[in-house]
């Protein structure tokens, strides 16, 4: 009796310890993300899949991505230190001497932002091939073909070399394909050419967003700098889709300048015809670190806060970036409507346009640095070991007082815009037979400033400052007029294999072939 | 009334004293205890069987003590067998203890078992209580601190809870929080971060350092700690056991008379040393005679760290309760701890609740454990560590603050100004509570199915709910415009575990020995939690976190996060044991990981160890030298999968980043490929061999145990850059090349003197690890970011070709030019600096040297270690010793006025800020006395013993201590080495009291 008691005690004890789990097949759960499948079901997730594709490109517009490779390598900005601050590794500096590395730090996170805006148009494109093919779709589908082409621009813009994936491909333990520039430059164009069509036109697609005119600009950029990516120049092209753009009746300059950054840019936008391209902005929602106002604290001194107690992060502004002398001093500062302007001068003390000379606070209390001395912005600004008080300063998007938060703005960034298009048509035609001193006095004499009487390489590319400072461009024109390599204020003369920046070198690394892709020249 | 008070615990007396007395016809036994060279043994303890009764001999060796004839006697005494003896008709027994210097047959905890210290094959260090680090110790990783050779513990930071590092046997891994896999009673815990996040505001990251995961357990109910640390030893728990494995083994209820013990304690610490700063006058004469600065000068004279720190008092009461019959043990107890930092508001208050009961039945055919543990932790943590912008967290600014602004104006109010924070307003303007509560428990059954075949289960289940409570208030000036922010952030791990083991064991022909084991283990996690943050506060008057809705819901952010994921795992052991000289333990698992991709969901774990046990053959017995000698050799493959999840598929999830405006004006959320999914993802693994000899001489009054290991961790796990275009930029995989450690660990213990009443023993470990890193097919990882203004993303370590891990790299610092700027070391003659590889942050070496005297009832020891040859960056250092600094409105060192360093020199990370790290510290004294047993004879022990921790620190190192590891990790990628104002260490003294009734 007591044995069989036993026994079956023991039944009991080996049943509990083997039911337990029977061998499992080990699926992982993930239980805040999805396989997408769900998602992509519903219609209604469809712009919260495709939105991201856009986002990637909000990310370009700082400090520390393309928009910090196009302007403070250049004639016209530049990030000087100022005892301990702003060194940063000497990113700063190395930028505007020309003199990174492949691990140089934007350089090296550039490169990943822009493969993190190629791969979601492919793998989003691979999502929607589930879907049944409605006009919405259809849009949407043409949206991110275009979206794909424009990150591989930037690919060859800044580093001469494109990594190209299928959008077909998910194994990502396998290299790309690495083109060169002429390769992803005929692709490109081709590509545009064709999803042109499908596109929708302004008006009738949501304001921020791809259409058929943002199409015609990209082909315009893309030709105008054609002789720089293949050797080959396509002038005549670039005047033909500028013509396509001004000729339609949509765009028209603006009439006042500052108009165009103005906080509430969105709804002149409507209104006025200025803009081509836009990254939408709004300052209630955190949309990450990339919708800072990203000339507002950087640039200015640490006390000007603008009559907000605590405007940009924090305490107030960063002191940062400023305009070498040499470009502001071929500026016409009496008479150029875009020099500087007073319309929030009552509020912040502060001006739009250029900063220099004696700051205010918004009662109108001159400002001290830090050392209690007068805050006076100066033109002379040394590259290393500025004084605080050194160097121009730019507000040229009108910051919000007092902002919703500090590290938001609701300006929208306008990407390209028709003051643009104008100077491109002036200089393509001037290219080809000397012509384009129509559209250059179009701007000029919008601006303030006398129309010219004949036109000049030089005038082009001066006007092109003027205009389009600090707006992401100058790198790419200087490089197209040969001028990027020159010595100005602070920088010597430098060689032209600076006008490509090296790969990454961590991506080097990854791809771990050297058949596959080499370091570009000079590096 | 007083006399009332006596009189009462007199009838107590008496009433415990009949209770005992009762049951036998009891009479006298004398007697007396010698040596084997008939020396009198004094303070030998002599326990009646089954009882707590007994008594100790005296100066000469005698003893009396009442008992019955069926009584059995027990007597022990450290370093000798114990011996028991009926005591039938005799009314006199003499006895002679023999020596066992060499505690040859303790029983040590190896994983899913137990093994006779002889026994062993592997490398494994013990330490039981007596071993414990005492004094202020409110964590299981302090109590071994020190104590074994090849395991490195560096604190994290000084904070009452915070995390220590810890390293068996060298940098194994890059990635941060490689921690060893710690087993509690047969659990395996999940060593996550327990704490939930920070809130991040204003340039200042009040997450710190995590909070200790071990810190749940009460430190006085643990009974040993056993390190596994060669891979013969690990390779049993497999796919996490690459960082060694850490098993801690609770106290148990022994069979006999209910225990009731007490122990308790008070301490009071305080900051050993200050930061030397200059005073207010240095600071004004200094900026208006050199730099004719005159601005922001006040006139007061504040020293923001007095401000700031404070004498700390910490109090600790623990009761226990314990006994049992033959068929049931327990033991319950509950621990209560409040600590006070030495940072003004800081605290931790630990309640914690054990019990552990055994059951025998079936004729002790089975046996049942049950664990039981519940813990509460509460934190008030301050505003620092972390990663700071230039602004600074609390201690930074209570460096560096103006030291002639005032800690309140005259209106009452904390002086700041427009970009100056007040050390004192952070600290009173920010609360930051966090509420931690944890039970892990178990059930064993073991069952004797036939002789020698023992089956047992073993379920267990871990649950960790956090939830930190975060309030910035809106009156702190940097957060004034965003009217303040509060923060509740939650954090849930639970884990539960099956495991199946069945285990035979058998001799034949009296000389094989076999034991096998074979198992099946089953481990599910769960992390999940949320966060909310919320500003723009309009009142104080309500916390901000009782009244999330007084905020601008508008700028309100919630995230959320959860993921599930499973550890299945098969293995085996055999031991062979021949004649008990050659001694043989093979072992195998397999572990499978949802973690991994379908191609390499598994991963074989192999180990296999001999060793010969020299001193059981008579040619070497005859040699009289040695009286243990044993040489061991052990090779093994661990793995490690501490990763995260979700790296091996694709899948969708939102992000901030990814939000978007699609129809011109809504902001909707963005669906993103979170992660690149790298299907090929599979296990790290370390391949050990092990070589060590276990030494005894002179009748083992000296013993030891040399090492020599070579560890090579290969297929690391780690985040690199992906092959890009990419969803995003990096990818988890395993990259070529390989960590390499071989070092050398020596501990020795030797019984100086151990004569009558007085005793010394002198313990000594020593360990030397050289690490360097191979076949790295990328050019270099860097990592170690540098915080403050001016070292945005500079990272100052790097990963690379035949340099230990995390060497620092940079430029070389000469000096100042003639302009007061930094010079640096030209290396190849070309225009610009040049970085180089500054050095390592491993030390060299290790030490340390414990000294116990025992004299009658009252014993001594200290205990002293050291690290020698490491190198640290002093972040703090860089953030605040330059001429530019002070410039800039902030105190700074005396020796950086002398430098004649520019105001507008730069800085560069260099080895200007790298300092020795070697430090010899006297980490603990502890004077007890110990009553003597049946003087009261109600109190079975009795002790009273001061302790002082951290009493001196010889070190050349400028910051408060370099016991210090700040997290600087960059993408996952961990640092070394790296201070950057680090809650510092404390010196403490502590008094304490252990009874037992």
């Amino acid at each position: 009796m007591k044995r069989i008691k036993n026994t079956i005690q023991i039944l009991i004890l080996l049943f509990l310890g083997f039911s337990f789990p029977a061998c499992t097949d080990l699926e992982e759960e993930i239980l805040d993300e999805t396989s997408g499948l769900e998602l992509i079901n519903q219609e209604e997730n469809l712009p919260s899949l495709v939105g991201p594709v856009y986002a990637a490109l909000r990310d370009f517009w700082w400090r520390q991505s393309v928009w910090g490779l196009q302007e403070a390598t250049t004639d016209e900005c530049m990030f000087p230190t100022r005892g301990n601050d702003w060194y940063d590794g000497g990113v700063w500096v190395e930028a505007h001497l020309h003199t990174w590395s492949p691990d140089h730090r934007d350089v090296r996170d550039t490169w990943d932002r822009i493969s993190t805006g190629l791969a979601r148009a492919n793998y989003v494109l691979l999502l929607l091939d589930d879907f049944e093919e409605t006009e919405e779709i259809r849009l949407y589908k043409a949206e991110l073909r275009f979206f794909r082409v424009f990150y591989m621009y930037y690919f060859i813009d800044l580093y001469g070399q494109c990594p190209y994936r299928e959008y077909t491909e998910t194994d990502f333990t396998k290299n790309p394909q690495i083109w060169d520039r002429p390769t992803t430059f005929n692709y490109i164009i081709e590509q545009t050419e064709s999803i042109l069509p499908e596109l929708g036109d302004k008006y009738s697609v949501p304001y921020g967003r791809v259409n058929k005119d943002v199409a015609r600009m990209f082909l315009a950029k893309l030709f105008l700098n054609q002789e720089v990516y293949t050797d080959t120049p396509g002038w005549t092209e670039c005047v033909q889709y500028c013509n396509e753009l001004i000729n339609s009746g949509r765009y028209a300059l603006a009439d006042d300048y500052f108009d165009i950054f103005s906080v509430e840019n969105q709804q002149f936008f409507t209104d006025n015809d200025e803009a081509i391209f836009v990254s939408v902005m709004d300052d209630e929602q955190d949309m990450g670190v990339d919708n800072n106002v990203q000339w507002v604290h950087p640039t200015l001194h640490y006390f000007q806060t603008l009559g907000s107690t605590a405007s940009g992060t924090n305490y107030g502004p960063w002191n940062g970036c400023v305009v070498p002398e040499s470009f502001f001093n071929k500026m016409d500062t009496a008479n150029d409507l875009r020099f500087q302007d007073d319309r929030i001068k009552a509020t912040t003390g502060a001006n739009l346009g250029f900063l220099i000379g004696q700051q205010y606070d918004e009662n109108g209390v001159p400002l001290t640095t830090r050392q209690s001395e007068p805050l006076i912005y100066t033109p002379e600004c040394p590259l290393s070991g500025a004084n605080e008080a050194q160097g121009v300063r730019v507000l040229k998007y009108e910051p919000k007082i007092p902002p919703i938060n500090q590290a938001r703005t609701d300006n929208d960034y306008v990407i390209w815009r028709i003051a643009d298009t104008y100077l491109m048509r002036a200089e393509a035609q001037f290219r080809i037979n000397g012509q384009g001193l129509d559209d250059l006095n179009a701007v000029r004499t919008l601006r303030g400033l006398d129309p010219l009487g004949s036109i000049t390489e030089q005038a082009i590319i001066d006007e092109r400052g003027f205009e389009l400072y600090w707006e992401g461009h100058r790198r790419q024109d200087l490089i197209r007029f040969g001028m990027f390599t020159d010595a100005w204020t602070e920088k010597p003369v430098t060689e032209a294999t600076k006008e490509i920046f090296p790969i990454p070198q961590r991506a080097l690394d990854a791809y771990n072939d050297e058949n596959l892709i080499q370091q570009n020249p000079g590096y | 009334m007083k006399k009332n008070v006596f009189g009462k615990i007199a009838i107590l007396l008496l009433f415990c004293c009949i209770q005992l007395t009762l049951f036998a016809q009891e009479r006298e036994v004398t007697g007396s205890v010698t040596d084997p060279d008939g020396e009198p043994l004094p303070g030998v303890n002599i326990v009646i069987k089954g009882t707590t009764r007994g008594a100790i001999t005296d100066f000469d060796g005698n003893y009396t003590l009442m008992a019955g004839d069926n009584d059995v006697l027990i007597y022990s005494f450290i370093g000798y067998a114990s011996q028991e003896v009926t005591i039938g008709s005799q009314s006199e027994i003499n006895i002679v203890l023999a020596a066992d210097l060499m505690e040859l047959d303790e029983i040590v905890v190896t994983g899913y078992g137990v093994s006779k210290k002889s026994d062993l094959t592997g490398s494994l260090a013990s330490l039981k209580e007596d071993d414990f680090n005492q004094g202020m110790v409110t964590s299981p990783e302090g109590l071994m601190q020190g104590r074994i050779a090849g395991v490195q513990i560096t604190s994290n930071s000084g904070e009452p809870g915070s995390g220590v590092n810890v390293q068996i046997r060298g940098a194994n891994s890059i990635r941060s929080n490689t921690m060893p896999l710690y087993v509690v009673d047969g659990v395996p815990l999940d060593i996550q971060n327990s704490s939930p996040d920070g809130a991040t505001s204003a340039g200042i990251n009040t997450a710190g350092s995590p909070t200790n995961p071990l810190g749940f357990l009460n430190t006085n109910d643990i009974e040993s700690i056993d390190v596994l640390k060669d891979a013969s030893a690990a390779a049993i728990y497999g796919a996490r056991g690459a960082n060694g494995v850490v098993i801690i083994t609770t106290k148990k209820g022994k069979e006999g008379q209910a225990q009731v013990s007490y122990s308790g304690y008070g301490t009071v610490s305080y900051l050993p040393k200050k930061i030397d700063v200059l005073s207010a006058e240095e600071y004004v004469r200094f900026r208006e005679d050199s730099l004719g600065r005159t601005e922001d000068h006040y006139g007061a004279d504040t020293d923001w760290q007095d401000e700031i720190f404070r004498t700390a008092f910490t109090h600790s009461h623990n009761v226990a309760l314990s006994g049992g019959t033959s068929k049931t043990q327990y033991r319950a107890s509950f621990g209560y701890l409040d600590q006070e930092g030495i940072i003004d508001k800081s605290e931790m208050q630990k309640y914690t609740g054990r019990l552990n009961i055994t059951q025998k039945a079936i004729n002790d055919k089975l046996t049942i454990d049950a664990n039981l543990t519940a813990s509460q932790q509460n934190f008030k943590r301050p505003p620092v560590g972390g990663r700071t912008g230039f602004e600074g967290d609390l201690l930074l600014n209570a460096i560096m603050a103006n030291p002639t602004m005032q800690v309140y104006t005259d209106s009452g109010y904390y002086q700041t100004t427009v970009t100056k924070r007040n050390p004192r307003a952070m600290l009173d303007l920010i609360d930051d509570e966090t509420k931690e509560n944890r039970i892990l428990g178990n059930l064993t059954g073991s069952l004797e199915i036939i002789d020698g075949l023992i089956f047992k289960v073993n379920v267990g289940m871990d649950n960790n709910v956090a939830v930190r409570r975060i309030n910035q208030s809106q009156q702190l000036n940097y957060l004034s415009s965003q009217g303040g922010s509060g923060d509740i952030n939650n954090k849930e791990l639970s884990s539960w575990v099956i495991e199946n083991t069945l285990m035979y064991s058998r001799s034949f022909s009296e000389i094989h020995n076999i034991s096998l084991l074979a198992g099946f283990s089953y481990q599910n996690f769960l992390i999940r939690g949320y966060n909310v943050h919320t500003q723009g506060y309009t009142t104080d008057e309500i916390q901000y976190t009782y009244n999330l809705e007084g905020s601008d819901v508008t700028l309100t952010s919630p995230s959320a996060f959860g993921e599930r994921n499973e550890l299945q795992s098969f293995f085996g052991r055999l031991n062979y044991n021949l004649m008990e000289k050659y001694l043989l333990t093979a072992t195998f698992r397999r572990d499978g990981s949802s973690k991994f991709g379908t191609e390499n969901k598994y991963g074989n774990f192999p180990s296999v160890a001999f060793a010969w046990r020299a001193s059981q053959e008579d040619f070497i017995q005859n040699l009289n030298v040695f009286s243990n000698l044993k040489v061991r050799i052990g090779w093994g493959i661990t793995g490690n999968q501490e990763i995260g999840s979700k790296h091996s598929l694709f899948s969708i999830g939102t992000s901030t980043g990814a939000r978007s405006i699609m129809d011109g004006s809504t902001v909707i959320p963005g669906y993103v490929l979170l992660k690149t999914p790298n299907q090929a993802i599979q296990w790290e693994s370390s391949e050990q061999t092990n070589i060590g000899i276990d030494l005894g001489f002179f009748s083992g009054r000296l013993s030891g145990t040399v090492d020599l290991f070579s560890k090579k961790t290969t297929n690391m796990l780690l985040e690199t850059s992906a092959k890009q275009p990419s969803p995003t930029a990096r990818q988890v995989g395993n990259i070529n090349g390989s960590i390499v450690n071989k070092g050398i660990e020596i501990g020795l213990t030797g019984y100086v003197y151990d004569r009558s009443d007085f005793d010394w023993t002198i313990t000594v470990n020593f360990s030397k690890i050289k690490n360097t890193v191979k076949d790295l097919d990328v050019t270099q990882i860097a990592t170690g970011e540098a915080s403050g203004q001016g070292m945005t993303g500079v990272t100052t370590q790097i990963i690379t070709n035949d340099e230990p891990i995390n060497s620092f790299y940079g430029r070389r610092f000469l000096g100042y030019d003639e302009d007061g700027r930094s010079i640096y070391q030209d290396t190849d003659g070309e225009e610009g600096d040049d970085l180089v590889v500054l050095g390592s942050p491993l030390p060299d070496y290790t030490f340390s040297i414990n000294n116990t005297f025992v004299y009658k009832q009252f014993d001594l020891s200290f205990f002293i270690e050291g690290v020698q040859g490491n190198l640290i960056f002093n972040n703090t250092a860089n953030s605040i010793g330059t001429v530019g600094n002070i410039a800039a409105g902030n105190n700074t060192f005396h020796d950086v006025i002398t430098s004649g360093e520019n105001p507008l020199n730069e800085v560069r990370f260099s080895d200007r800020f790298l300092e020795d790290g070697s430090y010899i510290r006297l980490s603990n004294v502890t004077l007890g006395y110990n009553l003597p047993a049946n003087n009261i004879f109600w109190i079975s022990n009795f002790r009273v013993y001061i302790t002082g921790n951290n009493l001196f620190l010889i070190t050349d190192y400028s910051g408060y201590d370099p016991d210090v590891n700040t997290d600087a990790n960059k993408d996952g990628i961990s640092s070394l080495g790296i201070d950057n104002t680090n809650y510092p260490k404390a010196r403490s003294f502590t008094l304490g009291l252990n009874v037992t009734f």
